[in-house]
């Protein structure tokens, strides 16, 4: 700051903080020295120790209490009983528990199913909303409308189509066929899960190819200009520079689907309530229900605590793959 | 009037005093107990909070400023319930849970009172409903609002099961109204057969608390249960099985279930019986209004009336008990105010009242039977005898659980992806392993 006067010497320059008065500048810079070489010393963990405490509590204060929950017997309907130390009773109980072995296969038939079409949609709409064509604004914003609509609300405007006596889909149906169809996917044990993850499509995909238009927009038109020089066709370019330099957006956009596929709860709570019989499911209403119908906290952090884990499994696999192959 | 309004009894300070003793919410309670005598006085600028499920607009508003008449400097704020009874009930746990004293007064749900009394939430109101009152009041109400021989709620909605019918269409077939679920199949095969685009029954299977109701209603008119009389486990018993048969046949061998019964839900379905889709439907006592209400979309106003469930034998339907209960947040710091709110609310003359003014049948009974009530709504009356017959729910902190299971394997039976004997099966494994758990 004494740089910018140029005229007043340096006894003028540490006017400003009162309790630093006392200390002479070069008293002054020797702490700040010091400071620094600590700081070096302690290998940056003193520079980041402000972003550490704030991580700290936001994120390591509610794990830790989630994992010490998940070791007690916490019945909110017996509290006045207390809620004792019970080592790992909990996750005997929910690792032995059919309904919990059920979600989880539930789980992976919903995540898997909704993250290859909402990728391979996503990627669909991305490239051809990245050409230029009129109209090109309105459809983009058109676009996220199914993603901007609170996903309660989409449920149930779903759940409303869907039924079989007064719905609009049998209605159409009923329409195309020239006779009354009566088709009820939500009260089939087979159609439930498909009825969902349509919706779950139809909701998310817009995310995708949001994400994914953003990483096409980043390829500099230069190469594709080049290639066609060179002769190259249009499969060529897609292949050899499109996908490439795509992949670190594809990357993102997958694992963000993949954490969001793990703790789906809002559409199938609407939808089918995890009905009929245990066919939908998922492993996030399995955990609501725990804490919430149940009130057994015990059990709903042990479930909580499982999928966090799976979840970090699932991102760590993935992150690694992804650092693997940029590096290479 | 209420005899002795207000006055702390020695009843209510032994009610205390067992609760003390057995090591329960003691700081909090023992608080409230001690500050009885003095809160007579402080009640002169007192406010209370209740929240409460809707009722018709400006009933409970007037209910309350009456209550606020007869106690000067009294303030009552009126909030009204999530419109699920599950979010409602989410939300109340949450808050007591927390040890929270904001609501004084809530409406509880029939099923709740063994967890939220188990908690020791709920306060004991024993000296609010005298013995002799209470006699009036519809038994399985107040069985369910009896929790470790305490009365932790004043009942004033009594609800059951009911069966609804189209009257018009059973007389234009020579039809009494069916006694049984097989003579209810026949009837609808045969008035469907004659009507294109009708359905048979219509109600909730969907999964949820309402196909639970219906799965009890089912396995009690055949002589079956949960739990027996000892807590034992007896879901997979052959009677069950018979029960879930049949709610499986009726759907994939009759074919009278109205399509979406495993997916719409109650009020969807309650609109395709009250829009005359449907000749049968079961919901609670609150469809019957809806139906003689054109203003509602009621296209049977005059053809519908109201039975008993069937059973497997004449004569053995019975209905799930429904219906809501004052009660008052242990918590209160008004706890004596509230409770005299709570018995004022379900005094004789609050619910004729509610009754003859509101949409929900009295849980005193006297008030169904009231002439004024039953010229409004000529079906109370006839509701009264299902009353006899309806049960309630198993009472056990863990209901929600057992429900639950219920949903998860019964529903699976009715969706024909397990036979009924194994779905029964794994739900006695599944609530047998529930009821063994170590706490």
């Amino acid at each position: 700051m004494a740089s910018s006067v140029p005229e007043k010497n340096e006894a003028h320059a540490p006017a400003a903080p009162a309790q630093l008065l006392a200390v002479s500048p070069s008293q002054r810079s020797t702490l700040l020295y010091r400071w620094g070489r600590a700081a070096r010393a302690s290998g940056g963990y003193l520079y980041i120790l402000p972003a550490l405490i704030v991580m700290l509590t936001v994120i390591g204060y509610p794990i830790g209490r989630t994992v010490w929950t998940s070791l007690l017997s916490m019945q909110l309907q017996l509290s006045l009983y207390g809620t004792p130390f019970v080592g790992l009773a909990n996750y005997r109980y929910v690792l032995t528990d059919a309904v919990f072995w059920n979600s989880l296969g539930v789980t992976a038939y919903f995540a898997i199913a909704t993250i290859i079409i909402e990728m391979s949609l996503g990627l669909v709409i991305a490239l051809v909303i990245n050409h230029n064509f009129r109209g090109r604004g309105l459809l983009r914003a058109a676009m996220l409308i199914p993603w901007a609509i609170p996903a309660v609300v989409s449920a149930e405007m779903w759940a409303w189509m869907y039924a079989p006596a007064n719905g609009a889909i049998n209605g159409l149906l009923s329409l195309v066929a020239g006779r009354q169809t009566l088709l009820d996917p939500l009260g089939s044990a087979a159609w439930a899960m498909p009825a969902v993850i349509l919706v779950d499509v139809w909701r998310n995909t817009p995310f995708t190819a949001l994400l994914l238009l953003a990483g096409l927009q980043l390829i500099s038109a230069e190469y594709y200009e080049a290639a066609r020089v060179d002769g190259a066709s249009g499969w060529q370019c897609f292949r050899h520079i499109t996908l490439p330099l795509l992949r670190s957006s594809f990357a993102v956009a997958l694992l963000f689907r993949i954490l969001a596929a793990l703790q789906t709860f809002d559409i199938p709570r609407v939808l089918t309530g995890g009905g009929p019989g245990e066919s939908t499911e998922l492993i996030g209403l399995d955990t609501y229900r725990a804490y919430f119908t149940y009130l057994d906290f015990g059990q709903g952090a042990t479930l909580a605590v499982i999928v966090m884990v799976l979840t970090v499994i699932a991102a760590a696999i993935y992150s690694r793959r992804l650092t693997a192959s940029m590096k290479g | 009037m209420p005899p002795t309004a207000g006055k702390p009894t020695r009843r209510d300070f032994l009610s205390t005093g067992a609760r003390l003793g057995a090591g329960l919410a003691a700081a909090t309670t023992g608080a409230a107990a001690l500050s009885l005598p003095g809160s007579r006085a402080s009640a002169a600028r007192a406010t209370l909070t209740y929240i409460g499920i809707a009722n018709l607009p400006g009933v409970k508003e007037a209910m309350i400023a009456q209550f606020e008449k007869s106690h000067p400097g009294v303030k009552v704020t009126y909030l009204t319930a999530p419109s699920t009874e599950d979010q409602y009930h989410d939300k109340m746990v949450t808050l007591l849970a927390a040890k929270d004293s904001s609501i004084d007064v809530l409406e509880t749900d029939v099923i709740w009172p063994p967890e939220m009394a188990g908690a020791g939430w709920l306060a004991p109101l024993d000296a609010y409903l005298p013995l002799s009152l209470r006699k009036k009041y519809s038994p399985s109400m107040i069985d369910a609002q009896t929790w470790k021989g305490h009365l932790v709620g004043i009942p004033y909605y009594m609800d059951s099961g009911h069966l609804f019918y189209r009257k018009d269409l059973l007389a234009a077939h020579g039809f009494e109204a069916p006694k049984t679920w097989l003579e209810l199949v026949h009837q609808a095969q045969t008035i469907t057969k004659a009507n294109k685009g009708l359905y048979g029954y219509v109600t909730d299977w969907s999964k949820n608390e309402q196909l639970s109701d219906n799965f009890f209603e089912f396995i009690w008119s055949n002589g079956g249960d949960v739990l027996d009389k000892n807590g034992k486990v007896v879901i997979d018993s052959p009677q069950n099985v018979e029960a879930v048969q049949m709610m499986r046949d009726m759907i994939a061998k009759y074919r009278v279930m109205a399509p979406g019964v495993l997916s719409i839900g109650l009020e969807p379905g309650r609109t395709l019986f009250t829009e005359g889709h449907a000749v049968f439907h079961r919901n609670w006592g609150y469809a019957y209004a809806l139906a003689q209400n054109a203003g509602q979309g009621s296209k049977v106003v005059g053809k519908v009336d109201a039975t008993t469930l069937p059973g497997f034998h004449a004569g053995s339907g019975a209905g799930c008990t429904g219906g809501w209960s004052y009660a008052v947040n242990a918590f209160s710091k008004n706890r004596t105010l509230a409770a005299e709110f709570a018995q004022f609310m379900g005094s004789p003359r609050m619910e004729t009242y509610e009754a003859l003014n509101g949409q929900d049948p009295a849980a005193y009974l006297p008030a169904d039977t009231d002439p004024k009530v039953a010229a409004k709504y000529p079906v109370y009356p006839k509701y009264v005898p299902a009353y006899a017959s309806a049960r309630s729910r198993p009472k056990t902190p863990f209901y929600n659980q057992i429900s639950t299971i219920i949903q998860l394997t019964v529903g699976a039976a009715l969706a024909g992806t397990t036979p009924p004997k194994d779905a029964l099966a794994q739900a006695a494994q599944q609530i047998q392993r529930l009821v063994s758990a170590p706490h």
